[in-house]
């Protein structure tokens, strides 16, 4: 559905089902220069099951127009205020992916009556390397090339994928090559200047799971034990042969990942 | 900076890995009908497109879908659907696109089975086509009515070895709101991969080239991902609710792989031309020895075009490299690889003197198939494209006394031996 929000229009995903009044939810917030499609086999699940799925384009992400924001806190802020308008914040679910993962750090933090937050694909600090910084500013092609080969374990780009006949890898490359110039750059500059995770971690609450892919090389396995140990109440769950792009590499182990931290299992 | 995994190595592993119950290293065969559900809220997902999985190998199946993506990898696209033929994969893409009162722009110089579901199989659900002279710009643009909804042509046409100008095409297509689909059976991506040149579908015959074998009839329709549906505004199908499968938006839910999800959660489902496992995992044992084979098919082309370029008993040969062809410098440049290995010739003597031509060859097999690994010829005026009336023939360059040969890989020597004495018999107007 698209809704009116300070003066642009955002799209939000709802998985095929309408919002109900007194359901749980689950907001799904996106990765760099991705939108709202990494999710669709998720929100359909969830919608389905009963939850008022909202899964949001970014601001300049995928169907929500305006300017990308140039900050996670305010990426934030503008979750925060969507959840809000969409009357979702009690009992809501955060879920986030890599660059939402931290847009969803800061969104649970702010809403204290989060249920559960889970963190995809996901390290703090999340550092990004010139390389891919320096070719997203300038909307050059080598910027998703460097996030397609990185993005994926070496088994997800020879395939094999349980949605038949897609190319994992390659659909992530059309996502970013719809993402309109200036987007991708915002957001991966957004997530190599966010210094504040482990702080904000801490005063998380609620029950935090978080899901990392074993080879994964653009946020590490190793590297996100400084966050995991930060939460009051986190938990790991690593998915085998798995890189960075979960949702599409690794479907039905990201699902089953997922319903252990929400149906905390 | 890292690559991508390189053509040949895409050729072998793309879409597999050792299977992971087994420990099989080839593909398997999963020669099932269905497929087990966990429990019924499994069952419920995979129907709701909430879980990734297979139900039913009419929609989709594990060794078909190794297939699928494979040829997606190969030719660079979002996705890919394998189906029962080649043709079964220009309906699937046409049908997906395309309903009653819609109109297509088609170049003449088509395979002739194309041309006879377009010309007068589709027009009886109400699609029309319009044939255009692929090489004349101009035609194309002004065949574009409201209601049209695709481009279709063929790199390098069959028979005629017409090479489209894929790029300038894809340019008119794009300006008028609608994709271009190449049939690029002729041309494998180990020659062309047409969306480098911006074509937006592509459809294979797997029967040809990618099988080599001949012994597995089935196709595919490759989606590039990369046509914006809903910005078009021609195509409500894929950018607004479908009821037909529980109000999906396939733009907004699929985003890239839009055209390839619709085309099987509709056209596989309901018109049911689906591959079979078997010929899935025939045609994948072809495929990986593919552009080995073609470098082969290429060479021994060559070989053949030269003897009878310059043989006395044929007054043309109709072959992209040779310099007197019209479209050699686009061939070049499209084709840098090799053109194809499927061409026709034109034997002095007309209609009588072709029949005794093909009665007298011996390795040739006359039979209506071309990208085989024997060498092949036909006919074309009697056979494929026997349904086509003068005027259309001669539109498609198609004359009375023309021969198509598919080269095959056998020692070229043996090839040019038996065409030199089928040649020489057509002259003499002797029988076998």
């Amino acid at each position: 559905m698209k809704i009116k929000h300070d003066g642009r229009e955002v799209y939000i995903y709802t998985g095929g089902e309408d919002h109900k009044p007194d359901q749980e939810s689950i907001v799904f917030v996106h990765g760099a220069g991705m939108n709202h499609t990494v999710w669709t086999l998720l929100a359909r699940y969830w919608a389905k099951a009963g939850y008022n799925v909202a899964a949001v384009d970014l601001p300049g992400h995928g169907l929500t127009s305006g300017d990308p924001a140039l900050t996670i806190k305010e990426n934030a802020d503008f979750v925060c205020s969507i959840i809000d308008q969409l009357k979702l914040s009690e009992s809501a679910n955060i879920v986030g992916h890599s660059m939402g993962s931290l847009v969803a750090l800061e969104t649970a933090a702010l809403f204290k009556s989060v249920k559960c937050l889970a963190m995809l694909g996901t390290t703090v600090p999340m550092l990004v390397g010139a390389p891919l910084l320096d070719a997203a500013r300038d909307n050059d092609h080598a910027s998703i090339d460097m996030i397609s080969l990185f993005g994926h374990s070496f088994g997800s780009q020879i395939g094999s994928n349980p949605i038949a006949g897609i190319s994992a890898q390659l659909l992530a490359e059309r996502v970013l090559e719809s993402s309109r110039d200036g987007v991708l750059f915002a957001a991966l500059n957004a997530c190599n200047e966010y210094k504040t995770g482990l702080q904000t971690a801490a005063t998380v609450s609620c029950p935090v799971g978080l899901i990392l892919g074993e080879f994964d090389q653009m946020t590490p396995r190793k590297s996100s034990t400084d966050l995991l140990n930060a939460f009051p109440h986190a938990r790991e769950i690593c998915i085998p042969d798995c890189g960075h792009m979960m949702m599409s590499e690794k479907p039905e182990a990201t699902h089953h990942a997922l319903r252990q931290i929400i149906e905390g299992q | 900076m890292p690559r991508h995994i390189g053509f040949d190595t895409l050729m072998l592993h793309a879409g597999q890995r050792p299977d992971p119950t087994t420990g099989a290293r080839a593909t398997p065969l999963y020669q099932s009908t269905s497929f087990v559900f966990q429990d019924s809220e499994h069952a419920a997902s995979l129907f709701n497109v909430g879980r990734a999985g297979h139900v039913y190998s009419r929609i989709s199946n594990p060794t078909v879908a190794v297939l699928e993506e494979r040829m997606a990898a190969l030719e660079g696209g979002v996705g890919a659907v394998c189906t029962a033929s080649g043709m079964a994969a220009i309906h699937l893409a046409i049908t997906t696109l395309a309903g009653a009162g819609s109109h297509v722009v088609a170049s003449r110089a088509l395979y002739g089975g194309t041309h006879n579901l377009l010309a007068y199989t589709l027009p009886r659900f109400g699609i029309e086509t319009t044939f255009v002279d692929p090489q004349d710009p101009q035609q194309w643009q002004d065949a574009v009515r409201d209601n049209t909804k695709l481009f279709f042509g063929e790199i390098v046409a069959n028979p005629g070895c017409e090479v489209l100008d894929v790029e300038k095409i894809s340019t008119l297509a794009h300006a008028a709101g609608v994709p271009l689909v190449i049939d690029s059976t002729l041309t494998p991506p180990c020659l062309i991969k047409p969306f480098e040149f911006g074509a937006d579908i592509v459809v294979h015959s797997l029967t040809k080239f990618v099988g080599g074998h001949g012994v597995a009839i089935g196709g595919c329709v490759v989606d590039s991902g990369r046509f914006d549906w809903a910005e078009s505004g021609k195509f409500k199908q894929l950018s607004e609710p479908y009821e037909g499968f529980h109000g999906m938006n396939f733009v907004e839910e699929f985003g890239p792989s839009a055209f390839a999800m619709r085309a099987r959660k509709e056209g596989l489902r309901d018109f049911g031309a689906s591959m079979s496992p078997a010929n899935a995992f025939y045609l994948l044992q072809g495929c990986e020895t593919l552009s080995m084979r073609m470098a082969k098919h290429i060479e021994n082309a060559r070989a053949v075009v030269e003897f009878l370029a310059s043989h006395d008993a044929v007054s043309s040969v109709a072959y992209p490299e040779l310099p007197e062809h019209a479209d050699r410098d686009l061939a070049a440049e499209l084709l840098p690889n090799g053109t194809t290995a499927v061409f026709s010739f034109e034997v002095k003597g007309g209609r009588d003197a072709g029949r005794r031509f093909i009665e007298k060859l011996n390795l040739f097999s006359h039979l209506a198939n071309v990208g085989d690994a024997k060498s092949l010829v036909i006919h074309p005026a009697s056979t494929t494209h026997s349904r086509m009336d003068a005027e259309s023939l001669k539109e498609a360059g198609i004359s009375e006394g023309l021969i198509r040969l598919s080269i095959g890989l056998e020692d070229k020597l043996d090839l040019i031996d038996d065409l030199s004495a089928a040649l020489k018999a057509s002259q003499k107007g002797a029988g076998r």
